[in-house]
């Protein structure tokens, strides 16, 4: 797992509006799904369009399997890529899509028919080799589009946001079915989303990006366990924050307890919803908003308007932000 | 006859289904009133003022159109300068049609608007004006001034609609392919032109029935040398009773009806409706 696939060294892309990736330092080991992840505008679809070389960069190196790629065009390098939607060449079938790369690299005909079965077979969509794209639903797309890449053998499979477009339930079963190809075939993935639900699920490593830099890069476990600043506590997750004067005190919503009769403070309950297997509750305490999960069985002994205890149990500090360390109310 | 009062018909079927069907009549009038004319005209021998109807029907203005030598030669000259221009314009016009849909240059609206700008002027003016330059390229009466003319009238439509036909295309579908390992050349040639096809086809056949059917420049720049079916259609008009023209009309029809029939065999039924879809 330490081998280094790809390694990006200091690159920078401003756009002409001042958005894009400045001086982004970052290596992707053999063999693991790398998540980008970040609120749109943040650089996380340029990093990987550097990558995959349909964007120049203004300055630093791209090495992919130690080899500088930086000045290669996207038809050169040895990655391959898919894009959040239109993938697929309308004109041909499933079959011809799927052959146009082998065919390029001059790869015998018996040979190209051969990799294709098998690869339909890991698709687990053999049925669809003579259809159309537009037959078939946007979910099949994708997995045809991931299948056509890794056909290549690519060092790095690209992955731009390619579930978006479809919807939640797919997109769970896709992020699945991505996750056992990944592991059957062992190809090393940099994939982007917003989602920080789908870079929890997917990723062996999480990159958060604020702004055109990288705000951490951890596992997914210790991302949400040890956010390192307010920004990536926000992101990953559900996280109440108590203004405290110069300090801002987060804490999840469920490493807190209620309680009637004895806790940290007292706060007030707005509201009482159930989640199904879990309950949560939005409170107030000193006009800040907090919401904390409660088992579903002690969710009927609160009340709207209700005072109760919280006890918070595990919590990170944060120094304030400049913008609300007026507000403070203590 | 009680069922067929206009009263009875109208109330029976309804005022909008009666105001409909007038619509259709007329406009079917209007249409196909003059198919229908040139119809009966074919088949007539004599038709003189007073008669409604021709007086003597027969095939007799056939066999003199058919009969006249040059037939063969004007209908092959006009085949051959369609096909040359509408070559030529499809090597010159799809690259640009390719900028104009994909790239961001500086006076791009206003190379677009320049093509409605010639479109618009009365065309007799330009060809004068350019019979001038071609006197001194000498290039009237010349195959290659006459087609220069047939390129000059296609550039509109074979930018235009392609350019829309290349837009419709994604960007994503050229960078899968530049991913996958094609150079530029190959992502055009197996990628973004048969997707754009169905445009490209459409504009194609447009300017080559346009081309059959153009009078004005090529008897300016190519009379008397280069002779045309549609050229010769003016000395016909000219010179002999209407049957004469309405025969040769048919003849010049031919041809369109010929490729229209082939397009449509080719590319499906959706062509015309799908091709030009902006």
């Amino acid at each position: 797992m330490t081998e280094i696939k790809v390694r990006i060294n200091h690159i920078s892309k401003v756009y002409e509006n001042g958005d894009g990736i400045r001086d982004i330092d970052l290596e992707i080991r053999n063999g693991e799904i790398l998540t980008l992840l970040g609120p749109s505008g943040c650089g996380k679809s340029t990093i990987l369009r550097c990558l995959g070389g349909f964007q120049g960069v203004d300055s630093g190196h791209i090495l992919i399997d130690g080899q500088d790629v930086t000045e290669l065009p996207a038809n050169k390098r040895p990655t391959s890529m898919v894009f959040q939607s239109y993938n697929l060449w309308d004109h041909m079938t499933v079959y011809e899509n799927l052959a146009f790369g082998l065919k390029l690299r001059k790869m015998a005909k018996s040979k190209i028919r051969e990799k294709i079965t098998a690869m339909l077979q890991l698709l687990r969509m053999p049925e669809v080799v003579k259809k159309y794209p537009s037959q078939l639903s946007g979910g099949q797309q994708q997995r045809i589009a991931i299948g056509r890449s890794l056909l290549l053998e690519p060092s790095v499979l690209l992955l731009d946001e390619p579930y978006s477009a479809l919807d939640a339930k797919i997109r769970q079963q896709m992020r699945e079915e991505l996750k056992r190809i990944q592991r059957e075939t062992g190809v090393t993935v940099a994939f982007v989303t917003h989602d920080q639900e789908e870079a929890m699920a997917l990723s062996d490593r999480i990159v958060v990006m604020d702004k055109g830099s990288i705000a951490q890069i951890d596992t997914p476990q210790n991302i949400y366990e040890n956010p390192i600043n307010r920004y990536t506590a926000s992101f990953i997750g559900e996280m109440n924050f108590l203004d405290q004067g110069l300090d801002v005190q987060a804490f999840r919503p469920e490493d807190a307890t209620l309680s009637a009769e004895h806790g940290d403070f007292l706060a007030r309950i707005d509201h009482v919803s159930s989640a199904g297997h879990y309950g949560i509750i939005t409170l107030t305490y000193q006009e800040q908003p907090l919401k904390i999960f409660v088992d579903k069985v002690a969710l009927a002994q609160y009340q709207p308007h209700q005072q109760v205890y919280v006890t918070v149990n595990k919590a990170k500090t944060y120094g304030a932000p400049a913008l609300t360390a007026g507000k403070s109310g203590a | 006859m009680k069922h067929l009062s206009p009263r009875r018909i109208f109330y029976t079927f309804g005022k909008k289904y009666v105001i409909d069907s007038l619509i259709f009549i007329v406009f079917f009038l209007f249409f196909f009133g003059p198919l229908l004319n040139t119809a009966m005209l074919i088949f007539a021998e004599r038709y003189q003022a007073p008669h409604l109807l021709p007086t003597r029907f027969g095939l007799q203005w056939w066999c003199y159109i058919l009969g006249q030598p040059e037939l063969l030669q004007v209908m092959l000259n006009s085949l051959l300068i369609a096909l040359i221009a509408t070559s030529i314009s499809l090597v010159i016009c799809l690259p640009a049609a390719y900028a104009v849909a994909r790239l961001q240059f500086k006076g791009k609206s206003f190379f677009l608007f320049s093509f409605l700008l010639t479109n618009a002027f009365p065309k007799i003016g330009l060809y004068t004006a350019i019979g001038i330059l071609f006197y001194r390229f000498h290039l009237m009466g010349t195959l290659t001034g006459v087609v220069i003319i047939h390129v000059l009238n296609m550039l509109l439509f074979m930018i235009w609609i392609p350019s829309g036909a290349f837009q419709k295309i994604r960007i994503q579908q050229e960078e899968a392919a530049r991913d996958v390992g094609a150079g530029p050349l190959r992502t055009f040639l197996s990628i973004t032109m048969p997707i754009a096809l169905p445009g490209i086809a459409v504009a194609a056949m447009f300017s080559f029935l346009g081309s059959l059917e153009e009078a004005q420049g090529t008897l300016l720049v190519g009379f008397p040398e280069v002779k045309t079916m549609a050229t010769s259609m003016y000395g016909m008009i000219l010179d002999y009773p209407p049957m004469a023209g309405a025969v040769f009309s048919v003849l010049l029809l031919i041809p369109t009806v010929i490729i229209l029939l082939v397009c449509r065999k080719l590319f499906g039924k959706g062509i015309l409706s799908g091709g030009i879809m902006m």
